[in-house]
């Protein structure tokens, strides 16, 4: 009798560190998993980042025309005359870097969230009022909580 | 007997553990599939809406083709792709199962189709400014059939000239231009219900229904094969359109001086709220007056 229960004992005792090994095996597999999920999400932010820092400049509401044939800068009056509507939770600016000027454009102002990434591009500004071009820098914080 | 007894308890023991680290097993299994498919399901979602978002920073018109560059829309896997249209905004379902919203963005191809790569094209849309653009896109196993004038598309597209109906491939659709197909082809082209369209200078007729185009949209009725989608582009064109023309109407407040009066072309941008050619011309002529006159072009 007692060996028997002894031998019971250590199955289930073996049963039992199996177990235990089985359900570390899968914390760490659930682990790596969560931590492979998290870090596509942030290539994923990244990319559409830099996309969208592509598409600024490229956008008819800002892209400079004349008699109707875009060029590769960006329209000054046109960015003064721009209301975008909901562009998610970021803030885009611009600003002239050169020839000096403080002039700077907040086109879109909606930072909801702790985590933010910040992406910047030149461009190039054009005034038609003054028909001068400059050198700009526009910037994307995309904020996440 | 005892002995016996033990041996059989012992038995039903393991058999009744077994049974459960199999079970777990088998559970565990399923979810890590079910799982490995969402994450495919997600590579998916996000190829497609990286690579449309990338097509938006074109600033000439251009084509691609998978076979020859990786920068094309490759979606990684053989997708079921369906368009449908929702409050006018275009939507794409992924394998019935991911919607992805296109904001602002147009896009003119078939309806339902399943593919791993396709080809497409943009064409930047002005009217007289530019206004937005325009993606045609074709599954690399579609393909298009036209009868009447000629039109150029670029090589890379599947497109032939229709000689006989009757020797038309699976997933393709027939664009008639500027002609009327006979009833012979109708009646073929119903009962084996491909999709086709009639198209003329200023309409296209997808089924019984008409609707109004200008030239700028040709390109784009041929590469589409539902009526309710194409509707839904023209939707999403007409809002893009009143956009850039308010912006215009801001852009000549700012742009007024004591020496260059904007009010002529400000007005002929208020009765701009449709696409008319006369007003198109109008508005050409007074830009170029404004350069004339020594005055910043509005567009």
């Amino acid at each position: 009798m007692k060996k028997a229960q002894i031998q019971m004992q250590e199955t289930i005792l073996v049963i039992f560190i199996v177990t235990v090994i089985l359900i570390m095996g899968l914390i760490f597999f659930h682990k790596f998993q969560e931590k492979s999920i998290l870090n596509e999400q942030n290539n994923y932010k990244i990319t559409k980042l830099d996309n969208q820092l592509l598409t600024i400049p490229t956008q008819p509401e800002l892209q400079c025309s004349k008699l109707s044939e875009t060029e590769n800068c960006i329209d000054i009056t046109k960015l003064e005359a721009y209301k975008p509507r909901d562009l998610g939770k970021k803030i885009i600016k611009i600003n002239i870097i050169y020839p000096e000027d403080t002039r700077e454009w907040i086109i879109y102002n909606n930072p909801i969230g702790t985590n933010k990434l910040i992406r910047t591009s030149p461009i190039s500004l054009y005034d038609p009022k003054t028909n001068k071009y400059f050198i700009g820098k526009l910037t994307v914080e995309t904020y996440s909580i | 007997m005892k002995k016996a007894q033990a041996a059989q308890f012992n038995w039903i023991f393991i058999m009744v553990a077994g049974a459960i680290i199999l079970t777990f097993f088998i559970i565990f299994s399923i979810k890590f599939i079910d799982l490995q498919n969402k994450k495919t399901e997600f590579h998916i979602a996000r190829n497609f809406d990286i690579n449309i978002e990338s097509l938006k920073t074109s600033t000439e018109e251009m084509y691609c083709d998978t076979e020859i560059s990786d920068n094309c829309v490759s979606l990684g896997f053989q997708t079921n792709v369906n368009l449908e249209c929702n409050n006018n905004q275009l939507n794409i379902i992924l394998n019935n199962n991911i919607i992805h919203g296109l904001k602002d963005q147009t896009l003119f191809s078939p309806k339902e189709f399943k593919t791993k790569n396709m080809n497409f094209w943009i064409k930047k849309l002005k009217y007289p400014y530019y206004i937005t653009n325009l993606i045609y896109l074709q599954p690399q196993n579609h393909k298009i059939y036209i009868k009447g004038d000629d039109v150029d598309i670029p090589l890379i597209f599947n497109v032939e000239k229709l000689t006989t109906i009757n020797n038309i491939e699976k997933n393709s659709k027939v664009s008639f231009i500027n002609i009327i197909p006979t009833q012979e082809e109708i009646n073929y082209l119903k009962t084996n219900k491909i999709p086709y369209n009639i198209i003329t200078n200023n309409e296209v007729q997808f089924e019984d229904e008409e609707i109004e185009i200008n030239e700028e949209l040709i390109m784009a009725a041929i590469f589409s094969d539902n009526k309710e989608i194409f509707k839904c582009n023209l939707k999403q064109i007409e809002k893009q359109h009143y956009k850039i023309t308010q912006l215009y109407y801001n852009k000549a407040n700012i742009l007024k001086s004591e020496d260059c009066n904007y009010n002529i072309i400000q007005n002929t941008l208020t009765q701009f709220t449709e696409p008319k050619e006369e007003i198109k011309e109008l508005l050409i002529k007074q830009n170029q007056e404004l350069l004339s006159q020594n005055c910043p072009v509005l567009f």
